[in-house]
């Protein structure tokens, strides 16, 4: 095997294995992965160099783009987990023995163009949803939340009963809770479509319709490292072309088209004459004629006008369909910013320690379909808690500190009192009260009873009532901007007879 | 130096023998100075109420090791660990209670995403000191866990009660999946009639109360017995069905055979968890007892309110769970 190869497969498997983990275990096990990993991935870190001012990750993108004018587009085999995945689901269906030879297949590049373009003015316009379905990481990540989480369940609880009389806790809980029902089936739906695409045309993903793979496929074209055919050795028996997953090796002609070449390196090993390698470029032939280009940018951006135009119209159409927005995540500053930088990849859902993060299915809009959001059916947003915010790869959650989260309204509560049973039943519940981190909600003695009271302006919007409260009388009505909650004024504490802190006590008790 | 002074009958400073005064120096107070009369009436009066009381109540073991031992023991103005050993001492230690080989559940209140300085839950200093004491009368295990209100991870790590249970050696369990729990039924009570409890307790051979004293916003207190709630899958039932009642009534079911109730730095309002610095007070009272209405009553009075304004304080006395009659008992008082 060759050398090159082999250092694909290996690293190949690292970096898979390193997302699947910080997708679905706990940072007592594996670390802070999300604190690196998803800076390398190209539009998380573009779009956290627009969002995030100094932000580390904003680097990276530079990086990989210098990096894939030396090396040619080995982010695709090598960092990106989508294009892991597909590499795997290869191997199994080779394992399987159901897959074809691969063959030269022709660029499609008024499709390819386009959807980089679509996906630029995307980006460029705030309108995230063609990035939400095309972003290599976001799909990933979507995948590896809902369909990883069961397998991961299972093993926690086989795990758990074996840990935790030996004083070990992380395996308790390992996974999320029920996963939702369509997230579910948007992660089995997205494992379905790779696995059909790749059986019938390898990755034809990563070359044709991956705006992350064209946009590196436009520098890897003239990268200094490429892979190249030796006219003089190569005696045409075409087990290069037959072994190309990327269908980017025409061995008719003894073209590579290094646009879409992922560098998965399985040609080296498969010519038996050694005249294919991993060599600096000297002039060669382009498969793309250098005349074809304006056209194709033309018909590129003329379809990218076109298929943007509904998109538009539907968004605005759906913000007036809504009229209640959703409870965001604490750092979404509003609906309007919220939408342009998330691209629902899921990694705010799957580390939130409460659950209460959850993909939404329409809550943001067609649109802005699979968005997190708060769901106080599933849990609360914890007071002391700003991880999502830390997570967020992509500034979207921009990074909050504890403090500005203790004031930070994501809504108001509004209570029910014809559904309280302090009001109905005349009789102490107050799991609002007591659940409420700025007492907004407070409890007023009224005939022996603590009726709960609502302060809505020193309100968080935690949903920390909501989620306790047995007969569903508070809900929170969200912010579409969120806002600054006011700090409350508490009642004075009673003066105490007995001593204060640092006094002299006395022998005397109260009892 | 420390004293032991009593605030009881001199029936009970007669009944107590220098052995449970550990060679302390016994006070007499002043106003000690009763007719012989008087003195025979309360101690008649107090041996019935006391054996009827034992009876009643189930403590038979109590009355034929404990007898002469006190029915409480306060102590204050001493560090948590100090006053729990203190107060062990006073009540015949931790072996009249907890037999070799014994399984025991010790539940602390860790219930929330706290630090031990806000003392919204029991202090990881006591929670350590009463699991080695378990373990040292000779437990074969001891459980800790709680159903936290707070995520549990969360509020097991910061409130530090994780950590000092483990190096105490105790397992410390989860207690937030329902799948943990198995259903009872509680055929004494009215309302709290079916419910389910962690299945560790079931399997337990005793329980031992560790709760920590607070205001609470909704029944006005938190101590003892409303700690018991942690043992509990359902709390939504408890809520909308009269929390009070049920919090008293879960008593029917179990009664912990040790209450020891920290309160050291007391909430005294805007309880139980989000209480603001100026909101607590440095009581350093630690109580231990039988009895979880009386250290719930003792309780009450510490946070300056009366043990019938706690409703369910109250409910527990009338369905006689014990009692909150504090002059009906023996109270050993201990200032440090």
């Amino acid at each position: 095997m060759n050398v090159l190869r082999w250092i694909r497969v290996v690293a190949g498997i690292a970096v898979l294995a390193a997302f699947c983990c910080m997708f679905v275990l706990d940072e007592q096990l594996v670390g802070d992965l999300y604190r690196v990993l998803p800076g390398t991935q190209l539009v998380p870190s573009l779009l956290s160099l627009i969002a995030v001012s100094g932000s580390v990750f904003g680097v990276s993108f530079i990086v990989i783009g210098l990096a894939t004018l030396f090396v040619g587009r080995a982010y695709c085999s090598f960092l990106c987990p989508l294009g892991i995945v597909q590499d795997v689901l290869l191997r199994l269906e080779e394992w399987l023995k159901i897959r074809r030879r691969y063959a030269y297949q022709k660029p499609r590049p008024v499709l390819r163009y386009a959807i980089l373009v679509i996906a630029g003015l995307s980006i460029s316009s705030g309108f995230l949803t063609a990035v939400i379905w095309l972003d290599p990481y976001s799909l990933f990540g979507r995948m590896a939340y809902s369909l990883l989480s069961i397998p991961i369940r299972y093993l926690g609880q086989l795990i758990a009963p074996m840990a935790e009389p030996r004083g070990i806790l992380v395996f308790s809980d390992l996974a999320k809770g029920q996963i939702p029902l369509f997230a579910l089936v948007v992660g089995m739906l997205l494992l379905l479509c790779f696995a059909a695409l790749t059986l019938l045309a390898g990755r034809f993903y990563c070359t044709t319709i991956c705006p992350v793979g064209t946009l590196l496929g436009l520098l890897s074209r003239h990268s200094l490292l490429t892979i190249r055919i030796d006219g003089d050795t190569c005696v045409n028996c075409g087990r290069c072309e037959r072994v190309c997953r990327s269908g980017c090796i025409d061995a008719k002609n003894g073209a590579v088209d290094h646009s879409r070449c992922v560098l998965c390196f399985d040609c080296l090993s498969a010519c038996p004459k050694g005249a294919i390698g991993y060599r600096p470029r000297r002039a060669g032939p382009s498969v793309t004629p250098v005349g074809q280009r304006r056209k194709l940018l033309g018909g590129g951006l003329a379809l990218a006008g076109f298929s943007i135009a509904p998109g538009i119209a539907l968004r605005y159409a759906g913000a007036s369909e809504h009229g209640h927005s959703p409870v965001m995540p604490p750092g979404a500053v509003s609906i309007a910013r919220f939408k342009t930088r998330c691209t629902a990849c899921h990694l705010c859902v799957s580390k939130c320690p409460t659950d209460v993060l959850q993909p939404s299915l329409i809550a943001y809009g067609v649109d802005g379909m699979l968005m997190p959001h708060l769901d106080f059916s599933r849990g609360y947003c914890e007071f002391d808690c700003n991880l999502c915010s830390q997570v967020c790869p992509n500034g979207a959650i921009a990074p909050i500190t504890i403090e500005q989260k203790h004031t930070l309204q994501l809504g108001t509560v509004e209570l029910n009192e014809d559904l309280c049973v302090s009001y109905t039943k005349n009789q102490d519940c107050g799991a609002c009260i007591e659940h409420c981190p700025t007492h907004a909600i407070y409890g007023e003695l009224k005939d022996g009873v603590h009726l709960p009271k609502v302060k809505p302006e020193g309100c968080v919007g935690c949903g920390a009532c909501v989620h306790t409260c047995p007969e569903q009388a508070v809900r929170v009505i969200a912010n579409a901007v969120h806002k600054q909650a006011e700090v409350l004024e508490q009642p004075e504490p009673p003066q105490y007879e007995e001593t204060r802190k640092g006094e002299q006590p006395t022998d005397e008790f109260l009892f | 130096m420390s004293a032991i002074a009593y605030k009881g009958t001199v029936h009970d400073l007669i009944r107590n023998t220098p052995a449970h005064a550990m060679g302390k120096e016994i006070q007499m107070s002043e106003n000690n100075s009763i007719d012989r009369r008087d003195f025979l009436r309360k101690s008649v009066l107090t041996g019935v109420a006391s054996y009827g009381a034992l009876h009643e109540f189930g403590a038979q073991n109590l009355f034929a090791e404990g007898d002469g031992l006190p029915d409480m023991v306060a102590v204050k103005n001493g560090e948590l660990d100090v006053m729990f050993d203190k107060a062990m001492e006073a009540y015949g230690g931790m072996t009249r209670f907890v037999k070799n080989g014994a399984t025991v559940v010790v539940k602390p209140n860790m219930s929330w995403n706290r630090p031990p300085e806000m003392a919204a839950t029991t202090n990881p200093v006591l929670v350590k000191k009463v699991v080695q004491s378990c373990l040292e009368a000779g437990a074969k295990q001891v459980y800790v866990f709680d159903h936290t209100c707070a995520d549990w991870k969360m509020s097991y790590e910061n409130s530090g009660v994780r950590e000092s249970a483990q190096q105490a050696g105790a397992v410390v369990l989860p207690a937030n999946d329902s799948k943990d729990y198995v259903a009872v039924e509680n055929p004494g009570a009215q309302t709290l009639k079916s419910f389910k409890v962690h299945e560790q307790l079931m399997d337990a051979d005793m329980l031992i109360n560790v709760p920590v004293l607070k205001h609470h916003g909704s029944t006005g207190m938190t101590s003892a017995m409303k700690n018991l709630m942690g043992l509990v899958d359902d709390r939504r039932f408890y809520h909308s069905n009269g929390l009070n009642q049920c919090i008293a009534e879960f008593c029917l079911y179990k009664k912990p055979t040790l209450n020891i109730v920290d309160a050291y730095r007391v909430t005294m309002s805007n309880g139980p968890q989000r209480a603001r610095p100026e909101d607590l007070k440095l009581m350093k009272y630690l109580m231990v007892s039988t009895d979880i209405v009386a250290i719930d009553a003792a309780s009450a009075q510490i946070l300056g309110r009366k043990p019938e304004d706690i409703k369910h304080v109250q409910i527990g006395h009338d369905l006689k769970i014990g009692t909150m009659n504090l002059d009906a008992l023996k109270i050993q008082r201990i200032a440090l």
